[in-house]
């Protein structure tokens, strides 16, 4: 790994914290999310990130709020960031994201809006407010519970979550099951794509080379998490689209931005 | 894809992948695209198709559209196999300059760009003219209201069809300045009610064609005791033996409504899994309209005869015993004698005359910005606004072209409704032969594509693509030399001509202006544009 690649992973988590600051104080929402949230929510489990091998950031995704997207704009770009030319026909499209890249240090920025619209969705345009400055541990888990096609870093981040926080009440600094609980019960796709992946972290987890303890806790969780989701009630949106199944595709086809 | 190699800890397992940055899920669906064909199908055109039917005696309707339909699905395989190679807006624009020559590209997606515009603007004065006007008539007709015939006409008169032709830009043009993605939800809802309303109008006209509802009692109610009987006196004998020929020629009609749902690919970049949308939404655009007006035909004549049919449309406006004009969504009104129904059943045609404006600035739109994009115009066509991200310059541009035709087509003569369909064939035949020349003119991309398929040594693109080629030229040649079609009217024939040149002199400028910049066309035109 050249030295460029490993300054930037350094400084991004700061950058990152330094921008939600920075925005905060023109009356600006901006929340980190990602595996820069990660990092950040974990301070005592993240050094787990790089022994597990997992690839340095080299990017930071952001939620905000859709009605701002001319002030992100407008604070990205006096931040000296560029918006990237391939993202640049998006919002015309319906979709609302914004990317951009600083062109000295390379760090790359991307800016979800209103929600997170992946392989599943996550409205969070009510949510940005109940931690700074990352998004709520209950919407991080979410984030990556929607990826369809998991891959090895995700597994990281989730095992170093999962192996940081224990999942109950929100109130308690605890992974909000409650939030957890009300999306998945109420979309089945979602709830099918998030067992699996608990499967796949469970199974990645039970592999030799791992600290012990750790496994042990993020098994826990796991099955905390899905006896939890297995016992509560489910709307009748999600009974309905579970009578059909994994006969139909059950998530969105996630493509690259060009 | 394969699981990546960890240093430690967590070993990858199976089902475990890779992925370099977020993806991203775009919002335009193989429905949409769809929807969009049939947009641009416009099968309320079926109210004129039909009204043409009187010049080509013996000829079969509805062989001539299945012909034209599946003509249709040839030029529809050109289009959609070559945006699998090149999944980028601006569509055929694309394609001819990259395989046939940058300035083919041009000068024939300026000609496409300025005909679609020529129908953003006549389409508005068509929904007044075929949409509203045979509606309120209708209405008049079952209410006994001289107010609503009268309404009706001035619908189908000059202001009226400058009225028409005002609301479809002005509603559309702000529709798209609020960006593409508000069109196509307004489009998706207004393609629900299209079915609805047309279902009901397949109900309405089955019941006339057994009896149940008597369309010759009816006429005679409104237009006087034995009016039926007299209009098919009036005209003389229409009846004919069948003619191939005939048919073969009449094709035409229907082809100018059912080919132009291949247009999609004007937003080719932007749609969900854009490789197989394009092929399966213009596919089931051509089928699904071709099929319905299939049945439209079939059920028109059925339900108000052949002959009388013919016959409306051939006497004299003066031996028409309505005040109004011999529509078949007229008839259909009067068959079906309730005022609602009337409503309900028109509701088909005037959404789909409504929304074939939009359809076509779509393409100008798109076109506007791939060439921009492409450097071969004005930066300024690409600039967006601020707030919507839409494309405001293009779309100005676009309006005031769209507009000026409006205005010739109220107020002048000067114009028929086929006017448009010499100019557009000429890209049509354009990207047929695109199509035919791709695996020997990009051997490389063609090969390394997913759309390499040979029948033994001849690549199956180039075979769909010199059939298109040869529907295409036949048709091109019928509008040139049939007046029927009024493609051959000398303002259009003067304008086909000096949009090319044009075209040609616009290329030339922006090509010298460009290499003065330092710009390696050469290298450009041998990519695929920047989205």
């Amino acid at each position: 790994m050249d030295a460029a690649t490993i300054t930037r992973a350094e400084r991004i988590p700061g950058e990152a914290t330094r921008l939600v600051g920075s925005a905060a104080q023109q009356s600006l929402v901006l929340r980190i999310t990602g595996s820069v949230a990660v990092h950040l929510h974990c301070p005592q489990h993240n050094v787990f990130m790089r022994v597990l091998g997992r690839r340095p950031f080299y990017d930071i995704d952001f939620w905000g709020r859709d009605r701002d997207h001319q002030k992100i704009d407008a604070f990205f770009q006096a931040q000296g960031y560029l918006a990237d030319p391939a993202a640049r026909g998006l919002r015309e499209w319906g979709i609302k994201r914004q990317i951009f890249a600083h062109p000295e240090t390379g760090i790359k920025i991307d800016v979800f809006m209103d929600a997170l619209v992946m392989a599943h969705s996550i409205k969070f345009a009510d949510r940005l407010e109940l931690a700074d400055p990352c998004i709520s541990l209950a919407d991080l888990v979410l984030s990556k519970l929607q990826i369809h096609e998991m891959t090895a870093n995700d597994l990281i981040d989730l095992t170093v979550l999962l192996g940081e926080h224990r999942i109950g009440a929100e109130a308690a600094g605890q992974i909000d099951l409650n939030r957890i609980r009300d999306v998945l019960c109420d979309d089945w796709g979602f709830w099918y794509s998030a067992d699996l992946n608990l499967s796949l972290l469970h199974e990645s987890v039970q592999r030799p080379g791992l600290d012990p303890e750790l496994a042990a806790r993020v098994r826990m969780q796991i099955e905390t998490l899905r006896a939890h989701l297995a016992a509560a009630p489910k709307s009748r949106r999600w009974k309905m689209r579970a009578k059909v199944g994994t006969r139909k595709r059950w998530y969105e086809k996630v493509e690259e931005v060009s | 894809m394969a699981a990546p190699t960890v240093n430690t800890g967590v070993p990858s397992a199976p089902g475990v992948f890779t992925r370099a940055s977020s993806g991203l899920v775009r919002q335009v669906r193989t429905d949409d695209v769809m929807f969009y064909g049939w947009q641009q199908i416009a099968l309320g055109y079926i109210i004129f198709i039909v009204a043409a039917w009187q010049f080509y005696p013996g000829a079969s309707m509805e062989l001539a559209t299945l012909i034209a339909t599946v003509a249709g699905l040839f030029i529809a395989g050109c289009y959609a196999l070559l945006s699998m190679v090149y999944p980028r807006s601006g569509g055929d624009y694309v394609f001819m300059s990259r395989i046939l020559h940058p300035v083919a590209g041009i000068a024939l997606s300026m000609s496409l760009v300025f005909w679609q515009l020529f129908y953003t603007g006549v389409n508005g004065a068509f929904l007044a003219k075929f949409g509203i006007a045979p509606m309120l008539s209708s209405l008049g007709v079952q209410e006994h209201s001289a107010g609503l015939i009268n309404a009706g006409n001035f619908f189908a008169g000059k202001w009226g069809l400058f009225i028409g032709g005002l609301l479809v830009i002005g509603v559309f043009s702000f529709v798209q300045y609020r960006g593409a993605g508000v069109y196509f939800k307004v489009q998706r809802w207004a393609s629900y009610v299209t079915v609805v309303s047309l279902l009901v109008t397949f109900v309405t006209l089955a019941l006339a064609a057994t009896g149940v509802l008597d369309f010759h009692h009816n006429f005679d109610a409104a237009a006087g005791a034995g009016a039926y009987d007299n209009v098919i006196k009036a005209a003389g004998d229409t009846s004919h033996p069948f003619s191939l020929t005939q048919t073969a020629f009449y094709a035409a009609w229907p082809a100018f409504s059912l080919w132009f749902a291949v247009l999609s690919v004007s937003f080719g970049g932007e749609v969900k899994d854009g490789q197989r949308s394009q092929l399966r939404g213009m596919t089931l655009a051509i089928v699904t309209m071709g099929v319905a007006m299939m049945l439209l035909m079939f059920l028109y004549r059925m339900a108000f005869g052949s002959a009388f049919m013919l016959a409306s449309t051939e006497v004299p406006p003066d031996q028409f015993p309505l005040n109004a004009a011999p529509y078949v969504n007229l008839y259909t009104g009067i068959a079906g004698g309730n005022p609602i129904l009337t409503v309900v059943n028109s509701l088909w045609v005037l959404s789909l005359l409504f929304f074939v404006g939009a359809s076509s600035l779509i393409v100008s739109t798109r076109s506007m910005l791939a060439w921009s994009l492409d450097g071969m115009a004005p930066r300024w066509f690409s600039s967006v606004s601020a707030k919507f991200h839409s494309p405001t310059w293009a779309l100005a541009v676009s309006a005031a072209i769209a507009l000026i035709w409006n205005c010739l087509y109220s107020f002048t003569d000067s114009i028929l409704v086929l006017g448009g369909f010499l100019g557009q064939c000429i890209p049509f035949m354009g990207v047929c032969l695109a199509a035919v020349i791709f695996p020997f003119r990009r051997k490389r991309d063609f090969e390394s594509s997913s759309i390499a398929y040979r029948w033994g040594k001849v690549p199956v693109i180039s075979v769909i693509g010199v059939i298109a080629f040869v529907c295409v030229a036949f048709v091109f040649y019928r509008l040139l030399v049939d007046a029927n079609y009024g493609a051959n009217n000398h303002l259009s024939e003067v304008m086909t001509i000096a949009v090319t040149v044009f075209a040609l002199i616009w290329y030339a400028a922006f090509r010298i202006y460009r290499a003065r910049q330092g710009a390696d066309i050469k290298g450009q035109f041998s990519e695929i544009p920047v989205e």
